[in-house]
């Protein structure tokens, strides 16, 4: 599949470039790439679930939020490294989603979305709650913190993995399966398919990400409480950022972040009144006019143009 | 036809964006300000107060000629949409890309942690008057400062008020929402009632997003405390009114850590706002007097001329901020366009430095950046304006006491 590898390859280059950007020095578009890699790699782990099973996530919050505080409360309480903490604080949010996602997955459609959306705010209400471990609503202060770099580099490494794998499930008989399950999930079970197993797997994958992207956003800001973490918006962008780019598509999440981003940067600088306005005008424009979005939309439409030619 | 609607739009977008590209150019006499303020979200509205602060300061400065008398002033503002992360980004985009001199500070502890954490990186002095956790002072930080008082201390007017009272109160009920600034002040509200020895009958902290006021109080109701102390913003404030007047619950007194300050309470409520307290750390009625805006009376004038409203402690203490931070600049000489990381290392030795008396105040910042300690103020509404009530020596008016119930209202 020698089309297929170029596509690959083509990417693994434009990431190694974008690795050795600070080398050039600091400047504010390093910070705003660090943003935009990390949701990047938020929105593709929601993609990869979401995306291509059909099934909505309204809580991927949980795992930001679980993330963060796994990784906080390590550091606090125990004092080890950092970047130990993290791939802990993935493995607890994958946890967590194992023993949700083993019940919640046999849901389909709006009852899945509402048990997700009900688990982030429960979720939400413990770390409010618990304020022996969490410190409740006063907040939680992190001891450690990595270079500004360092951030650039992890994000961008988890979000290039996050985009390969979303490629290669899409060229395996997993994405294929995936795929099936969106289409008619009773059909894919007629054929062999385990749905529920393969959702299952998908779904801590991409909870097992949110989680250590989490965790790595809590030790960059440096403060959280749960209402940050666990914030119900940070959800919801992941779901435009998806839609805007294209559900169900290896770049649609990369394309959706990095443009919703760059709006926002732009926009909030010339209108401070009113982009917010023009931003929502924006999306519902999108929405209207490139309906699976912007990867997705041009995709179907250069199908439809080389078939067209004889 | 599709693509043609599409390409209208796209193309349309385009314009949009070159239209705004033409930023006006810097001249290199005037000084550049940045802030990053939450202007919408759950603290757009307070955000919107110290963004009016700095306009006033800002029109002030220049209308005297600039700082100095010679530069002028300029303030880019940013939307931090009440989100850290967003916040800390902005500041980052201001020191780095924008390049502007100096910074102003912003409003509510979570943004204030992440963008005073980006401001202390870069060695930009962070002044913040709409702050108040007191984790902000914990950081071990050279270059975060805060004109408000300590979240616990802040609200120690609230307490003290009714420590004064004759005959005094015996009992208080203390609720608050569990953001930090008002669960904070439910910490220093219990920390001054035991220590004057009121019997504390009931303490919750409920969630912000909390709907339901009424069953939350009834629980208060029911322990029938002479006194309701809650750690309020101005929206939890507002509920806890009306929830109080729908399940008739009547206590001698309601005290508020933040709110009823705001013009829009009373706006807001009418008549059901008189008899209510609040803590403060300024009030125009203060024998307190300045550079800049000249006395307490004279910035409230002032600022109902602009802005056809009376300021709040924070827009006070904000512009306070803004003060400090003029006057170091002044004396130590800076220049626009001769501002690096030497000039600002300096202006934040020269903040800790300082000891000046302004309208807002005393501004003396301790080691941690803390402002040192205002006296306890307390403040109410009677006949729909606020007066100042405690301590007797600056009293506008006595305190109305007991609160009436609210069917003889």
């Amino acid at each position: 599949m020698p089309v297929k590898r170029t596509g690959f390859f083509i990417g693994l280059l434009v990431a190694v470039l974008f690795a050795l950007l600070p080398f050039a020095g600091e400047s504010y578009y390093i910070q705003l790439l660090t943003v935009i890699f990390y949701w990047i790699g938020l929105a593709a782990c929601w993609n990869l679930m979401c995306g291509y099973t059909g099934y909505i996530d309204f809580g991927s919050a949980a795992y930001t939020g679980i993330g963060a505080y796994v990784a906080g409360i390590i550091m606090v309480r125990s004092g080890l490294p950092l970047l130990t903490t993290i791939p802990l604080a993935g493995l607890g949010a994958g946890v967590i989603a194992l023993a949700v996602g083993w019940p919640t997955l046999r849901l389909r459609g709006a009852y899945f979305a509402i048990a997700t959306f009900a688990l982030a705010e429960a979720l939400m209400q413990v770390a409010e709650e618990w304020t022996g471990l969490t410190e409740g609503g006063i907040g939680i202060t992190i001891p450690q913190r990595l270079e500004e770099f360092d951030y650039y580099w992890l994000y961008l490494f988890l979000a290039a993995l996050v985009v390969a794998i979303t490629w290669w499930v899409e060229h395996h008989k997993h994405g294929y399966a995936l795929k099936a399950i969106h289409e008619d999930e009773h059909a894919a079970a007629q054929v062999g398919i385990n749905t529920h197993t393969i959702k299952l797997k998908t779904y801590v994958t991409s909870a097992f990400f949110i989680g250590m992207l989490g965790a790595l956003e809590g030790s960059r800001l440096g403060y959280f409480k749960p209402d940050d973490v666990f914030d119900v918006h940070i959800t919801i962008k992941m779901v435009i950022m998806s839609l805007l780019g294209g559900m169900g598509t290896v770049l649609g999440p990369v394309i959706g972040a990095t443009f919703l981003q760059l709006i926002e940067d732009y926009l909030g600088a010339q209108f401070l009144n009113f982009y917010l306005v023009i931003i929502g005008a924006i999306i519902v424009c999108v929405i209207i006019f490139l309906p699976r979005g912007i990867v997705g939309s041009t995709i179907e439409r250069l199908r439809l143009k080389f078939r067209r030619q004889p | 036809m599709k693509l043609k609607k599409a390409s209208i739009v796209v193309m349309a977008l385009a314009l949009a964006l070159t239209l705004g590209t033409a930023a006006p150019s810097l001249a290199a006499k005037d000084f550049t300000f940045g802030c990053a303020v939450p202007l919408t979200g759950l603290f757009g509205k307070a955000g919107n107060l110290v963004k009016d602060a700095y306009t006033l300061w800002m029109e002030t400065v220049n209308a005297k000629g600039g700082i100095a008398g010679k530069y002028k002033v300029r303030i880019i503002f940013y939307d931090d949409r009440s989100n850290p992360q967003t916040s800390a980004k902005l500041v980052e985009k201001l020191i780095t890309k924008d390049k502007v001199d100096f910074l102003l500070g912003s409003y509510g502890s979570s943004q204030v942690m992440a963008a005073s954490a980006a401001a202390e990186r870069h060695k930009f002095p962070y002044i913040s008057g709409g702050a108040a956790s007191n984790k902000l002072y914990e950081r071990g930080f050279k270059y975060y400062f805060g004109t408000l008082g300590k979240a616990t201390e802040e609200v120690r007017g609230n307490v003290d008020v009714f420590n004064a009272m004759k005959p005094k109160p015996k009992t208080v009920a203390i609720v608050g929402s569990n953001i930090p600034f008002t669960a904070l002040a439910c910490v220093g509200y219990k920390k001054y009632a035991e220590k004057y020895g009121f019997k504390i009958v009931h303490y919750e902290l409920f969630p912000i997003k909390l709907k339901d006021y009424n069953t939350m109080l009834l629980k208060a109701k029911s322990k029938n405390p002479d006194i309701l102390l809650v750690g309020s913003h101005l929206g939890v404030a507002l509920r806890v009114m009306k929830a109080m007047k729908e399940i008739d619950f009547n206590p001698k007194a309601v005290a508020f850590s933040y709110g009823p300050t705001v013009p829009a309470f009373v706006e807001a409520l009418k008549s059901d706002a008189n008899y209510v307290f609040a803590a403060s750390e300024w009030t125009p009625a203060l024998p307190y007097k300045g550079p800049v805006f000249g006395t307490a009376k004279q910035f409230h004038d002032r600022y109902i001329k602009r802005f056809g409203r009376a300021p709040d402690y924070v827009e006070a203490a904000s512009a306070g901020g803004c003060v400090v931070q003029q006057v170091a600049i002044e004396q130590l000489g800076l220049k626009p366009g001769k501002v690096g990381k030497a000039e600002r290392v300096k202006l934040m030795e020269k903040l800790h430095a300082l000891d000046l008396n302004t309208f807002y105040g005393p501004i003396h910042f301790d080691k941690d950046g803390a402002n040192r300690e205002h006296p306890p103020l307390a403040v109410q509404v009677q006949n729909g304006k606020l007066v100042t009530v405690y301590p007797a020596k600056w009293a506008e008016k006595a305190p109305m006491y007991p609160m009436p119930a609210w069917k003889n209202r």
